[in-house]
């Protein structure tokens, strides 16, 4: 069973995404920040994460990213970028971060899981 | 008469011959013996002379004598001669006998012979005579005469003795006494070797030469010759000794050497010895002859002589004077000073013409006295004139000219002396004698020279001030001249003057007229042995009234100057007052300005545009712009600008802020100026700081960026949720209302959202807020709001401090509950997880305060009033905080509106607390909003 981990600051996002990806064979972790994202992913090693961008706190999504490809422990982990950041621009931030993905919000579920299905097949 | 005297003589003279012709028969007769006897008629009866017979003996004898006999009458007819007589005078016997003896005698003698005839007379006599041969030859002969009586007759008869052999020995013995004598006394030394070199013969020279007689001895022994002429010449050389096996190769004369001999006593002589071969019948070389000349005497004068000529040669040579001798116009001679002197070398010298070298004006006196002086004409000898050099140039000459005689003529020798630079120092000297002299004459002081007192020279001043003639003055004694009071001070000062050279001082002095000046005096020593002393008098008389006309003037433009100087400081005053006010005005202008020439040099900066740049109005005036602008980019721009001279060209440029990552944004402006008349004279720049406009630019795009964001995460879950909702049918009824709550919620946030930009808008566009006034427990509002939040974000620890007795304000309940909610949104934000927030209410006497106090990143205090700003956002790289940027802003806009205040205290790194106050009364509150 794939793990899946989701990072958002925002209660009704992460539970919205676990609703999302529920119906699926699924183990779902969360985190509401970026600290935590990156004690889970260590811990846990899970093979994808679901990142949002703004969250409160020192480390944002990017900056959690960047720290993730860092460490060989997380660094395989696949990451899709789940952000309201909707600029072109900010999207290139993210993949250069190192994400496999950019999915801006607001979403539809359905693609949510194409996305998440293409990042892990 | 005449006709038989000549017969009769005819007659005579062939008797006469009849006779002649019978006794050259008879004599014919007896010479060949055919005559026994002669018989002579004479007074005495005939007489019979016998040939034959007795005398014949003696006939042969005197026939064969080889002695010339003869005899002949007393007047000297021949009788007789013998046969010898005959070969002696060669002529044949027969003719002789009847000759007269006269004619055989050379003419010379002919007076000896009549002489000896008549002597022969008395008795034998003899004399020395010469005949004479019919072909001129000379016979020299002793005759012999001795008279014969016979028959009473005298007849002479005479021996003739040649003489010849005899003459001619004793010539010889004649010329060997001389050629001894001469060799004895000859004043050179002569020496005869023989074949072997050895010393045959030495005269007294050189047996004096010699200190002894050196015969016998070898020349090289007897003469230790040491040569100066060349090669060695020993005895073998000189004396032909080393010849002597072969004396045909020994021939050969050597002349001229030159050798010292130094005699015993030490004496040194110089001698020239030549060496001849003495040769027998011009083959045979039997002997040499060596002469030996003392030529001493002769080196010591060459010696002299060459050094007395080398002495002279160098006198000429080194002599600094030209020497020149000139002969028919030529230079025949000169030495290098005269090279040096006309700068022709020796050899062009002896080619030019001597009239090239004297200057034009000076060559007719130069020449007539040359021609004069050759002439032997009393002519000047000693003077100057000027010659042309080689280069052209022109020298002063002195010359000195003396006749001589060069090669037998007449010729001068000149000495000639460059003068020029005497002349023109002579000449110098004569200007400067002048000028001291027009100066002393001229002086406007006057000048009078004294000695001891008494006056000797006085200038033409001097006369003029004192009013005496220069003939009464000079004479007078100095004291006269001086004032009674400044008498005895005046000697004073010159005593002084001869101490110590001079002196200075002023006096009074009295004129002819009685008149009395003031005088100042310079008194100067001049000639220290006769106490000469030179005093200056100037009258200061006019200069001293000068001096009082100076001190009135000067008195009256001090004050006038004081007078000007009184408007002037109120013209000053006024200007500056005038300039200070639109210096004020330009201070004042909040924008950069500055004013700069067509050359871009600064001619006004206002402070604003000092501050702007960095640098003060004083360091850059009237200098170009460039010095005044530190940063390139800014300064190239600006030259750009101003090069343009176009009024309204706009351009953008940043300055970096110090306290600030981001730099202030400049905008610039120029303007050309223009003159009255229109003409362009410079222009003018200003500086309009656009950094808040561009701030607010970026803030806007920035806010639109953030709104999306803000109004996505509602819309997230209403998507999502609705999505979820829809496609999903396994869903229980607890799910799907929770979901819908959701979806409700955010619908709900998101409307909040939309309103919270439409009340910015709302107060951008000035219009007033919409409030719902109404009676309100605070404490209660805030309490509930805190509550709501301490559920909401259980990672706050939330404390409430809140006043015991109620607080009933008149407010719009849900504006108060925004602000509140803001405000404690931003603590959220802005602090760290676990963080305490502290919200107190306070009771105040005219109104409640509201503190919100956390524990996050707090906030510069430059910034503490930006947070209620449009837009601003703290820290704006944290871009991970989300929010509108408009929170506080409306927390502003609404306290404002409900009459109160708000304010932040923050500490960086400690937190920041949040204060608003709604006041009690809120009179007046419509009129603000």
């Amino acid at each position: 069973m794939k793990k899946i981990l989701i990072v958002d600051d925002q209660l009704e996002v992460r539970e919205l995404v676990e609703v999302t990806l529920k119906a699926e064979d699924y183990k779902i972790l969360k985190a509401e920040s970026g600290e935590e994202a990156l004690e889970i992913a260590k811990a846990e090693k899970p093979d994808l994460i679901i990142m949002d961008i703004m969250m409160p706190g020192a480390i944002d999504g990017i900056e959690a990213t960047r720290l993730l490809r860092k460490n060989p422990a997380t660094k395989d982990s696949r990451i899709i970028m789940l952000t309201g950041k909707g600029q072109e621009q900010d999207k290139q931030i993210g993949l250069e971060a190192g994400a496999d993905d950019y999915f801006i919000k607001p979403f539809s579920p359905l693609k949510l899981i194409q996305k998440v299905e293409e990042a892990l097949g | 008469m005449e006709s038989k005297r000549k017969k009769e003589l005819v007659e005579q003279i062939e008797a006469l011959q009849e006779r002649l012709r019978e006794t050259e028969e008879t004599l014919e007769a007896i010479r060949r013996g055919q005559v026994d006897a002669i018989i002579v008629n004479g007074p005495n009866g005939e007489q019979v002379f016998t040939l034959k017979g007795a005398d014949h003996t003696y006939r042969r004898l005197i026939e064969e004598m080889k002695q010339g006999a003869l005899t002949m009458t007393p007047n000297g007819m021949i009788l007789y001669c013998n046969k010898c007589m005959g070969e002696m005078i060669k002529l044949e016997i027969k003719n002789i006998p009847g000759t007269s003896m006269e004619r055989l005698v050379a003419s010379e003698d002919r007076t000896s012979l009549k002489e000896l005839l008549k002597e022969s007379k008395h008795g034998p006599s003899k004399k020395e005579l010469c005949l004479e041969t019919p072909d001129g030859m000379k016979l020299p002969v002793c005759l012999y005469v001795s008279p014969l009586v016979l028959d009473d007759r005298t007849i002479l008869c005479a021996v003739v003795t040649d003489l010849t052999e005899q003459k001619q020995r004793q010539k010889l013995l004649q010329s060997e006494m001389l050629t001894r004598t001469i060799f004895e006394q000859a004043s050179d030394g002569i020496v005869v070797c023989d074949a072997s070199g050895r010393i045959i013969m030495a005269n007294e020279m050189a047996r004096k030469m010699c200190g002894r007689d050196p015969g016998g001895e070898f020349f090289d022994t007897a003469f230790p010759l040491r040569w100066t002429t060349g090669g060695d010449w020993s005895s073998e050389k000189l004396t032909g000794g080393d010849y002597a096996d072969k004396p045909l190769l020994n021939r050969e004369s050597i002349h001229g050497l030159e050798g010292t001999l130094t005699k015993a006593e030490g004496q040194e002589l110089s001698l020239l010895v030549s060496s001849t071969p003495l040769l027998k019948e011009q083959k045979e070389v039997i002997g040499r002859l060596i002469t030996l000349t003392d030529i001493t005497e002769q080196k010591r004068v060459e010696k002299a002589l060459r050094e007395s000529e080398e002495k002279y040669r160098l006198l000429v040579a080194l002599a600094a004077d030209a020497i020149l001798i000139a002969q028919d116009e030529e230079i025949k001679f000169s030495n290098p000073a005269a090279e040096k002197l006309t700068g022709y070398s020796a050899d062009e010298l002896s080619k030019i013409p001597v009239v090239d070298l004297i200057h034009p004006d000076d060559r007719e006196m130069v020449v007539t006295r040359f021609k004069r002086t050759l002439s032997g004409e009393q002519a000047p000898t000693n003077y100057s004139f000027r010659i042309i050099n080689k280069g052209g140039g022109e020298r002063w000459v002195h010359i000195n000219s003396t006749l001589v005689t060069w090669k037998e003529k007449p010729a001068t020798l000149n000495f000639i002396r460059d003068i020029t630079e005497l002349k023109q120092t002579e000449e110098k000297l004569r200007e400067s004698e002048k000028r001291f002299h027009d100066l002393f004459e001229h002086s406007y002081d006057a000048i009078i020279m004294h000695r001891k007192g008494r006056i000797i020279d006085v200038n033409q001043r001097a006369c003029s001030l004192f009013g005496y003639p220069k003939e009464k003055l000079t004479g007078m004694a100095f004291a006269e001249l001086c004032f009674d009071t400044s008498t005895e001070s005046c000697q004073e000062q010159f005593e002084t003057a001869l101490r110590e050279g001079s002196k200075r001082f002023e006096a009074q002095f009295v004129k002819k007229n009685g008149d009395i000046f003031e005088g100042e005096v310079s008194v100067r020593l001049v000639n220290p042995d006769e106490e000469i002393i030179e005093g200056i008098i100037r009258d200061i008389t006019p200069r001293k009234d000068a001096e009082r006309k100076i001190k009135e003037y000067s008195q009256e433009l001090e004050n006038m100057v004081e007078i000007r100087t009184k408007e002037l400081r109120r013209a000053l005053y006024d200007t500056e007052e005038a300039r200070d006010r639109i210096d004020g005005i330009l201070k004042s202008i909040g924008d950069g300005l500055i004013v700069t020439d067509l050359y871009h040099r600064v001619q006004l900066m206002n402070r604003a545009a000092e501050d702007l740049l960095g640098v003060r109005l004083s360091e850059v005036i009237d200098r170009s712009i460039e010095f005044a602008i530190k940063d390139e980019n800014l300064r190239s721009k600006l030259i750009e600008a101003l090069d343009r001279r176009e009024s309204g060209y706009v351009f953008d440029f940043e300055i970096p802020e110090k306290n600030s990552r981001f730099p202030r944004i400049i905008r610039s402006r120029t303007s050309v100026i223009q003159d009255k008349m229109g003409k362009e004279t410079g222009m003018i720049t200003l500086f309009f700081d656009v950094t808040h406009e561009r701030e607010i630019d970026r803030l806007k795009n920035e806010f639109i960026s953030i709104a999306a964001h803000e109004l996505r995460t509602p819309l997230t879950s209403i998507q999502g949720f609705s999505e979820i909702l829809l496609k999903r049918d396994d869903l229980g009824e607890g799910e799907k209302k929770k979901f819908l709550s959701y979806i409700n919620k955010q619908s709900v946030n998101l409307a909040r959202i939309v309103n919270a930009l439409l009340d910015i808008s709302r107060i951008e566009a000035g219009k007033g807020l919409d409030l719902e006034m109404s009676p309100c427990d605070l404490n209660e509002i805030v309490r509930e709001t805190v509550s709501c939040y301490q559920s909401f974000s259980e990672k706050h620890d939330f404390e409430v401090s809140l006043p015991e007795e109620p607080a009933e304000l008149t407010v719009d309940r849900h504006k108060f509950r925004q602000v509140l909610e803001n405000i404690i949104t931003n603590a959220i934000k802005f602090s760290p997880k676990g963080g305490r927030i502290r919200v107190t209410g306070e009771l105040k006497e005219d109104c409640y305060q509201v503190s919100v106090e956390d524990q996050g990143i707090g906030i510069p205090q430059d910034q503490a009033e930006k947070i209620f700003d449009k837009f601003y956002r703290i820290g704006h790289k944290d871009s991970s905080v989300p929010g509108s940027g408009l929170g506080m802003t409306i927390v502003k806009n609404l306290v404002e509106a409900h009459g109160g205040k708000v304010w932040v205290e923050s500490d960086i790194g400690k937190g920041t607390t949040v204060r608003f106050t709604i006041p009690k009364e809120q009179s007046g509150r419509e009129d603000k909003i």
